[in-house]
């Protein structure tokens, strides 16, 4: 079977992934994004192109074009996350992709036409899966990865899968499209080849004696006479995405709706894996300062959006930003599989929420170290025998002897008596702990004050007298 | 019957003298045999029973009984909000809860406290919920009755500073003092009849210990048990 490729060839992938938090034409103002090294304009949206303003234009009369001008810096790397952001958004639509950094996609085709029964049907799939990412490509096929490169690249947008038309689309494009080099072109315009079809009718031998073997590798990958290695892409394990903010954004509260965005693709990431996961990690990039990391925890996998926005909410709250944020990234290391939620029908009660759904709702809010569960230890040391524990973790499992007498409420640390109580019942000895350096001795009597009030109260060998527990 | 009149009484607005909840009316849960003897309907009829006492005459002591009955038929958890001091694992369990159902959160104030009691009140993963507050507005415990009526959950409220307004709209409100043989309780108020005289609890049978007199020694305890002498 004939291979065929298509390349998504995107414009201004660094512009259109910006988060716009309406991208509503009434707000028109013009933005531009600057390459740094040699000033010019790279990107620019629709109201700077009305400006007048155009691709290769200096920062100086860009600005002057338009007063409210917005300038930022281009930045491939951005680009480069961006679009293996749209690779894994495109994986389930179609398997062998390949990367051109910074802003192009290789698809490998052929393989996937059978599959959507015809090219048209698998290009509108396709158009349909980038439609929600609003951004703007060129697009192309063609027999080779550098035919396809190249036809998208002319913007001409030829989808077909005949080879003669491929063919002739390529022989027709100017020299100034391909990937040659300056000089190259130069010295083959100056023997009159300005068509790739020119240089094609060039019997190979010919080319290598009078040019460098470059023009005779590029031209052998373009036609398809040599092999062209391309690698292709293969999905992560983790989750991690990367949003730059518009503007740079000082209240928390107001970070919610970025956040929502992130956790939507989280959402789909994890559906389409059948994962859960039990924690975030998010991380804001801070004007100024160093950029501020937490994480939102959940006791029980989850992988809703919904869910996971109520619990990042909650923990903004908890949040104030020292400096406003002018990016969010959001990762997720761990992944669960998704073991599905029993609980009985017939209970007759409605379970609105699972405990460890209400445990994580409770530690977003309150701050993992309020929240406790309880637990008996062996030991005969009333600090000891009474631990607070993570909460939902205990057994009910005791097997050693509970003292029957016991109050329910214990003083940490033991008080001072300072009231007038009479002893009722006592003593009880307990002497131990002479292994751990915390040993005690006490005898423990139980008493009750003039106002009622049941007190667990101690004496120390030095006959000192100490509150430890009220029989509330 | 007047229209309005019957809409006040099926809102449960208006009651008259005469009702009386039967004890058919409510699930039996035991463990507050003592107090349910007193109260019409029992206390597990009451979704927010209110306590204003002083600490440590055995506040805890009359409702660990019926929490540890309930927990039997019940299995979701019990949450202690901001409890005065910490709660000792050995005495819960010799009352009968279970342990890994224990749920204790500590809020730093007492507006995160009524947050967490929603919370819980309303997830349906708790039985009952303990919350210990200071002043307590109306619309507050509105919205924690609410959320209890959601989450099937009964709040014990404990009311750790002494306010002169009982105006809240408690379904149940006690008032409980420290007593020779247990505790005196004045039923402040009480949905859906006149709250009954102040009564005595006799705790003495189940805290032998927690009392200033001794309960009557049973009747057969004066019974000379015959020495079987060797032959």
């Amino acid at each position: 079977m004939q291979v065929l490729w298509l390349y998504l060839d995107f414009l201004s992938l660094q512009l259109d992934s910006l988060y716009q938090a309406r991208q509503s034409e009434d707000n028109n103002v013009p933005i531009v994004l600057l390459d740094k090294h040699d000033n010019l304009v790279v990107q620019l949206n629709s109201a700077a192109q009305a400006c007048g303003i155009r691709k290769g234009m200096g920062l100086g009369s860009a600005a002057a074009l338009h007063r409210e001008l917005q300038v930022m810096e281009y930045r491939r790397e951005v680009e480069v996350v961006k679009l293996e952001e749209i690779a894994r958004w495109l994986y389930t639509c179609t398997s062998d992709i390949s990367f051109w950094p910074p802003n192009g996609l290789l698809l490998r085709i052929q393989n996937m036409l059978s599959m959507y029964g015809g090219l048209t049907s698998y290009w509108q799939a396709i158009q349909a899966r980038l439609q929600p990412l609003q951004l703007s490509y060129r697009y192309g096929c063609g027999l080779t990865p550098l035919a396809a490169r190249m036809l998208a690249r002319s913007g001409q947008g030829v989808i077909s899968q005949e080879c003669n038309l491929l063919r002739s689309r390529v022989d027709d494009c100017d020299l100034e499209q391909t990937e040659l080099d300056g000089k190259i072109r130069h010295q083959l315009a100056r023997v009159g080849i300005k068509r790739v079809g020119q240089l094609s009718a060039i019997p190979p031998g010919e080319l290598a004696k009078r040019f460098d073997v470059q023009l005779a590798t590029y031209l052998g990958r373009l036609n398809g006479v040599f092999h062209h290695p391309v690698d292709f892409y293969h999905p992560p394990e983790t989750f991690v995405q990367y949003l730059e903010l518009m503007y740079e954004i000082e209240n928390s509260q107001v970070l919610q709706h970025p956040i929502r965005r992130l956790l939507t693709n989280l959402e789909n990431f994890l559906r389409q894996r059948d994962k859960l996961t039990t924690e975030l990690h998010f991380c804001l990039s801070l004007r100024d300062t160093d950029a501020l990391e937490f994480k939102v925890q959940s006791a029980q996998g989850e992988y809703r959006a919904e869910i996971w926005l109520a619990l990042t909410s909650l923990k903004l709250e908890r949040l104030s930003l020292p400096q406003p944020a002018y990016a969010i990234q959001l990762s997720v290391n761990q992944l669960l599989e998704n073991s599905g939620q029993e609980s009985d029908l017939f209970d007759g009660r409605r379970a609105l929420h699972s405990p460890a759904q209400l445990l994580s709702r409770l530690q977003a809010k309150l701050g993992k170290e309020a929240i406790w569960g309880l637990a008996a230890q062996d030991d005969f040391r009333p600090e000891h025998s009474s631990r607070y524990i993570e909460p939902l973790q205990g057994s009910d499992t005791i097997q050693w002897p509970i003292p029957c007498l016991r109050p329910s409420l214990l003083f940490e640390p033991p008080r001072p008596l300072t009231e007038k109580v009479s002893l009722l019942h006592g003593p009880e000895r307990i002497q131990t702990g002479w292994w751990d350096s915390q040993d005690v001795c006490r005898d423990y009597f139980i008493a009750r004050s003039a106002q009622g009030q049941w007190l667990w109260v101690f004496r120390t060998p030095q006959a000192k007298w100490y509150a430890h527990g009220i029989f509330s | 019957m007047n229209p309005i009149l019957d809409h006040l009484k099926n809102k449960g607005w208006l009651w008259q003298a005469e009702f009386r909840r039967t004890a058919s009316q409510v699930p039996p849960t035991g463990g507050f045999e003592a107090l349910d003897h007193h109260l019409p309907g029992g206390l597990a009829a009451y979704p927010v029973v209110e306590i204003h006492s002083p600490p440590g005459i055995g506040e805890l002591r009359l409702l660990l009984p019926g929490l540890a009955a309930q927990s039997r038929q019940d299995n979701r958890l019990v949450a202690w909000i901001a409890p005065p001091h910490k709660l000792n694992a050995e005495s819960l369990h010799h009352a009968g809860l279970p342990l890994f159902r224990m749920l204790i959160i500590q809020p730093q104030d007492p507006k995160q406290a009524l947050w967490a009691a929603e919370q819980c009140l309303g997830s349906g993963a708790c039985q009952s919920v303990l919350l210990w507050h200071g002043d307590l507005e109306v619309a507050q415990l509105k919205r924690l009755q609410q959320a209890g009526k959601q989450g099937q959950a009964q709040l014990f409220l404990f009311r750790t500073r002494q306010s002169l307004s009982l105006s809240l709209p408690v379904p149940l409100s006690l008032t409980l003092s420290a007593h020779a043989t247990g505790l005196s309780i004045r039923v402040n108020k009480c949905r859906g009849s006149w709250p009954p005289p102040p009564f005595e609890l006799d705790l003495r049978k189940r805290w032998p210990y927690l009392c200033l007199q001794q309960a009557p020694l049973p009747q057969d305890h004066g019974k000379v048990i015959p020495f079987h002498r060797a032959s």
